[in-house]
């Protein structure tokens, strides 16, 4: 997620995608779409790990924080989803 | 084996001290960077769907773009964006120095307050090339 976060700070500064059209011609090649699909898959278990750990710290009652880390789960696979229809239709 | 009387246990449990008043508790640079770390790490994890609509937002048309575009140039919006930068940076940073001494790198006590101190001190330059980038 390093990697890729220094490589899009990189492709930003060399030429900023400043029109519709220059933002889809920044978005689309087929390689930068895997690469930010492989983002949002380490992002998703980098989220969950995060939000269960401070679920698990503050939350002592036990059926809420079930609760609340099913909801946090349901919510990254719909982020999942999301962007792999975004990608997809780009 | 002595099996311990409950209430006497259930007492030696009330009478303990307890401060919970976070604003008298002594904070270590080590213990703000941590600290920070998991709190701009929930503030990104609930920016999330915001990103998404964002990005969704941009791609959909050309208006759309356009719209986008006016929306985060008001002054505003581009400082929410600074404050929300500045949460990602400082994210970044503090894991980078998580995993730096996962390897055991830097964990003596004044190696660790010397990353600490680089953390805030990159986080704050990160932050303050965008401000300028974007202000002036």
């Amino acid at each position: 997620m390093a990697i890729y976060s220094v490589i899009l700070l990189a492709r930003v500064l060399v030429c900023i995608p400043s029109t519709y059209d220059a933002w889809l011609e920044f978005s689309q090649p087929l390689w930068w779409r895997l690469a930010t699909w492989l983002f949002w898959v380490s992002l998703s278990s980098h989220a969950w790990l995060g939000v269960r750990d401070v679920l698990k710290d503050y939350v002592p009652n036990q059926q809420m924080r079930i609760v609340l880390l099913k909801l946090v789960v349901i919510a990254l696979w719909v982020y999942m989803a999301w962007i792999t229809v975004l990608l997809w239709n780009l | 084996m002595d099996i311990k009387n409950n209430s006497q246990t259930d007492k030696a449990k009330k009478i303990r001290p307890k401060n919970l008043n976070l604003f008298t508790i002594r904070m270590p640079i080590n213990a703000l960077v941590s600290i920070l770390h998991r709190v701009t790490g929930c503030a990104l994890f609930l920016a999330l769907p915001l990103l998404l609509l964002t990005f969704q937002m941009s791609v959909s048309s050309a208006e759309h773009f356009l719209t986008l575009q006016e929306l985060l140039n008001s002054p505003f919006s581009k400082l929410m964006l600074l404050g929300l930068a500045w949460a990602f940076f400082h994210h970044f940073f503090a894991g980078i120095r998580h995993l730096a001494m996962d390897v055991h790198w830097a964990t003596t006590l004044i190696k660790a307050r010397y990353t600490s101190k680089m953390v805030f001190v990159l986080g704050g330059i990160a932050t303050l090339l965008l401000a300028i980038s974007w202000f002036l």
